[in-house]
């Protein structure tokens, strides 16, 4: 396999957005990110659009060829990527197998979704089907029920508590303050976010992510080629995707997710590198407890340690490890397939020094956890600065 | 020679309807599971029959849905939970509880099923009367 590098990103805003298609938002972020890379509309190869459900929340199917139609590059290849919420991440691995293979020079991957034209419970359904049909959905199970879930047990086993996931979402948001593409600029309080809404007990409003539109792109190219453009750019170490059961209940242990370990382990081995040598991480908050256990499951924190690192501060950007200092599912907002491109999208500009009041220091490393389902799909990617 | 596709969700749903659960067994190394599998997850074997499994067990963690999609609105808020059967294996349902008695963890359940429903969604989970 090649070696491959990213050479451009292009992201809106996410929040609610109106009467907009996401097929107009894929289009917007894959053009900026196609002038950032500066390649000519000729050179591009193929698209990857990872997308959850244009047909339930905007009554179309078939969504990929209208991504290139839009943008003038009629006849490539263009192929739509699902995988619940980690649609995104899978959509930038596809294309960047796709280069590494030899098969492309030049593939724009991209993330989008239209969230918001329908209420909150037909949403709620629509996220369910990400769930087992038969032994989940018919009996009323949702997200923030699957999780809850995890999040009980969780307390059962460690003590992680509603304080503790709390501190969570009350780090996103303020890091989501120096995210202009984010769609809350606000901090919050532990006591606010502890007596909000319940939503599934034992998680409330501020433990879940939002609703939101909005899409993420980014340019993949060989390394060989990245190296001689004069732009941003960042090198692939290395990228994994595990699986695992549909159903909750079908796994040995609920209180964090063997995918996120599986793909992280491989991620790390094929980069030959440690998790302590990853300066900064983006993962998949789409519930506070889920940061937790991704971070547990990496291997950032012992299992049943990372609710009490968060309390002291140590996922804050100056602490020991910088999560989600885009703000995080929790306060960018979550566009169900622009999720995992956004999350590169975040490395990319931390890495080049682009990511303006919210830019980290001498940071080398950086590393993506996208999730799907109940953890059923993990798609993790490491990159390398590349100067 | 083409393979015969099992109809295991069927089968599944069929035992439900008559008021039982039923795991799948593999005739080469007896692994019981529940839901029922058409390949045994220990051995691989895809020589599967079906059992009836004690429909009691207890109840290893559980959520109260107070946000529900549009088919559930009308019964939220709904306690929903995970439960480990006698043989290990486990099951999401609903659980349906008497006024005053709350979810706990390891608590004693038993099957019960909802008579107005086809299925799947008829599982429901009761406290244990010896
Ligand atoms: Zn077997």
């Amino acid at each position: 396999m090649r070696e491959v590098g990213i050479v451009g990103v292009g992201m809106t805003k996410f929040g609610v957005l109106g009467r907009v298609t996401s097929r107009e938002l894929a289009t917007t972020a894959a053009r900026e990110a196609m002038e950032m890379a500066n390649i000519k509309r000729e050179d591009v190869d193929a698209i990857y659009n990872g997308i959850l459900s244009p047909d339930i929340f905007e009554h179309q199917m078939h969504s990929a060829p209208g991504i290139p139609d839009y943008l003038g590059l009629n006849n490539i290849p263009s192929t739509r990527v699902e995988a619940a919420c980690a649609s995104g991440g899978l959509a930038v691995m596809q294309g960047i197998i796709s280069v590494a293979s030899g098969l492309y020079d030049t593939v724009v991957a991209t993330g989008s979704e239209k969230m918001t034209n329908l209420p909150t419970s037909h949403v709620t359904e629509a996220l369910a089907m990400c769930a087992d049909d038969v032994y989940e959905v018919s009996l009323g199970i949702t997200f923030p029920g699957a999780f809850a879930m995890v999040a009980r047990a969780h307390e059962r086993k460690y003590g992680t508590n509603a304080e503790m996931r709390a501190a969570v979402a009350v780090k996103n948001h303020k890091h989501g303050l120096h995210n202009p593409l984010a769609q809350f600029q606000k901090e919050i309080t532990i006591e606010k976010a502890m007596n909000s809404l319940m939503i599934a007990d034992p998680l409330t409003l501020y433990d879940c992510s939002p609703i939101t539109d909005g899409a993420a792109a980014v340019v993949i190219v060989p390394w060989e080629k990245a190296k001689k453009m004069d732009g941003p750019k960042m090198k692939v170490s290395s990228f994994a995707q595990a699986s695992d059961t549909m159903s909750l209940h079908d796994r040995p242990d609920i209180t964090g997710f063997k995918t996120t370990q599986v793909a992280a382990r491989k991620a790390f081995e094929r980069a030959n590198l440690k998790v302590t040598d990853i300066d900064f991480v983006e993962v998949h908050d789409c519930f506070t407890i889920a940061e937790l256990v991704a971070l547990e499951d990496i291997g950032f924190f012992e299992k049943g340690k990372a609710g009490s690192a968060t309390l002291a501060g140590d996922t804050t950007r100056g602490g020991y490890i910088p999560v989600n200092i885009s703000g995080g599912l929790k306060s960018k907002g979550h566009p169900i397939g622009a999720t995992g491109v956004s999350q590169v999208v975040e490395v990319f500009k931390q890495l080049n020094g682009m990511a303006g009041q919210r830019q980290l220091k001498d940071v080398n490393y950086g590393m993506t956890q996208n999730l799907g389902g109940s953890g059923s799909t993990i798609v993790c990617h490491i990159f390398e600065r590349g100067d | 020679m083409h393979r015969e596709v099992v109809q295991i969700v069927k089968s599944y749903e069929d035992a439900i309807n008559q008021n039982r659960i039923i795991g799948s067994i593999c005739e080469d190394c007896e692994t019981i599971s529940v839901p029922p599998r058409a390949v045994c997850k220990k051995c691989w074997s895809d020589k599967i029959d079906f059992t009836t499994v004690e429909p009691q067990g207890k109840l290893i963690t559980w959520t109260v849905i107070h946000i529900a999609p549009p088919t559930y609105v009308d019964k939220a808020p709904y306690i929903l939970g995970i439960v480990e059967l006698l043989n290990g294996e486990r099951l999401t349902g609903l659980l349906r509880l008497p006024e005053g008695v709350e979810p706990e963890f390891d608590m004693e359940v038993e099957a019960a099923f909802e008579e107005s429903l086809e299925g799947a969604q008829r599982l429901r989970w009761i406290p244990y009367h010896k």
